[in-house]
């Protein structure tokens, strides 16, 4: 079993080399191969520098592609490669590494085809962001439940697990500015099988998260729109092939 | 309307048409952009030409005035460019993703230190 770790990174020089240390150090005593890479998305510190340095797998974006063309990327190396799966993991230290079992089992097990690590099932995690955007959250959710009749509980979740007919569907169509809950949408109408499971998150420890809190209320009418239109839409596969 | 009126619509008309020839002759817009914007020179002579033309048109759809007529009719037009043009943009981006991510993958992966777990990863999947 082949898994690939991808790590979507923009101006993170102060968190990428201590989320691959932690990568590395799980890595060493899993009983899986994991690999992972970092996708570079034309940051404009030394996130790069850092990476060369610290011998950190990595592909440097020519452009900046945005969050989700970055970690698309990321899917397109992994079909390529022929992992069995891939697992996005933020850039920023706010995964755990020791979750991966737990977030694979249900791939592995052949009972789902994706798999979403979650912050609030079971209280699996001490970080729960702010009130205000749970709120948020739960309202995604629900529009999300009411779409596609998919539960769950933590949409916006850049943690998640995908098998080989995700990676293939994702390569050709994925969502870009604030992927995470639009992609869910696009699964469940494509039929996929889609899971979650209690895990663990930290607080981001260096930088800002690329949500700020004077835009989540854009952010949130985006998501909405985005999610509506991904869920009136027809069930198709991607529009685009290379 | 006066002559002097219908020879100064003319000339904007064959002007218009002039610009869309000579940039679409330049391969300034390519000929499948240009085709449009061709038309619209076109129908601008024919109703300079011959405004009755506009009259009646305007009589028969009940529109009373020809000018409502024109206006609606370019308003509806470049409305119709304006989203073939938004179209066309986002397909271009699209392209221009794509093109960008299997760029970087050839030619900017930097394999580190990190040994793999695979020696020699399958290719089996073309992207």
């Amino acid at each position: 079993m082949r898994v690939l770790l991808i790590i979507p990174a923009y101006n993170e020089e102060k968190n990428i080399q201590k989320v691959v240390e932690k990568v590395r150090a799980y890595r060493s005593r899993c009983d899986f191969a994991l690999d992972y890479v970092v996708i570079n998305d034309g940051s404009t510190d030394n996130t790069k520098q850092v990476c060369l340095e610290n011998g950190i797998h990595h592909i440097d974006l020519l452009q900046n592609l945005g969050i989700g063309g970055a970690v698309q990327t990321g899917y397109l190396y992994a079909l390529r490669e022929g992992y069995d799966y891939a697992v996005q993991f933020d850039g920023d230290g706010q995964h755990d590494p020791e979750c991966l079992p737990r977030l694979l089992e249900p791939l592995v097990a052949g009972q789902a085809d994706f798999c979403i690590g979650s912050r609030f099932m079971q209280n699996a995690s001490a970080f729960r962001s702010t009130k205000l955007r749970r709120v948020g959250i739960r309202f995604l959710s629900w529009l999300i439940r009411l779409l596609t009749g998919t539960r769950v509980t933590d949409p916006t979740s850049g943690f998640r697990a995908a098998n080989r007919a995700v990676i293939a569907s994702f390569t050709k169509d994925y969502p870009s500015d604030y992927p995470e809950p639009e992609s869910i949408v696009h699964l469940a109408r494509e039929k996929f099988r889609i899971c979650e499971v209690p895990a663990n998150m930290f607080e981001r420890e260096e930088g800002t998260s690329s949500i700020r809190s004077w835009k989540s209320l854009y952010y949130m009418l985006k998501v909405s729109i985005a999610i509506l239109y991904a869920g009136l839409q027809r069930k198709t596969g991607g529009k685009i092939s290379s | 309307m006066s002559t002097l009126l219908r020879i100064e619509l003319t000339a904007f008309a064959v002007l218009a048409l002039a610009v869309v020839g000579y940039t679409a002759n330049r391969k300034v817009v390519q000929l499948k952009y240009a085709l449009i914007w061709v038309l619209i020179a076109a129908g601008m002579i024919i109703t300079a030409i011959f405004p009755e033309l506009a009259f009646l048109v305007a009589a028969l759809v009940g529109i009373e005035t020809p000018s409502n007529l024109i206006f609606f009719l370019s308003i509806v037009s470049l409305l119709g460019i304006c989203f073939s043009l938004t179209i066309i943009v986002s397909r271009q981006e699209h392209q221009i993703r794509r093109l960008i991510q299997l760029l970087s993958i050839d030619h900017y992966e930097w394999k580190g230190t990190d040994a793999f777990s695979a020696n020699h990863p399958k290719k089996e999947d073309k992207v």
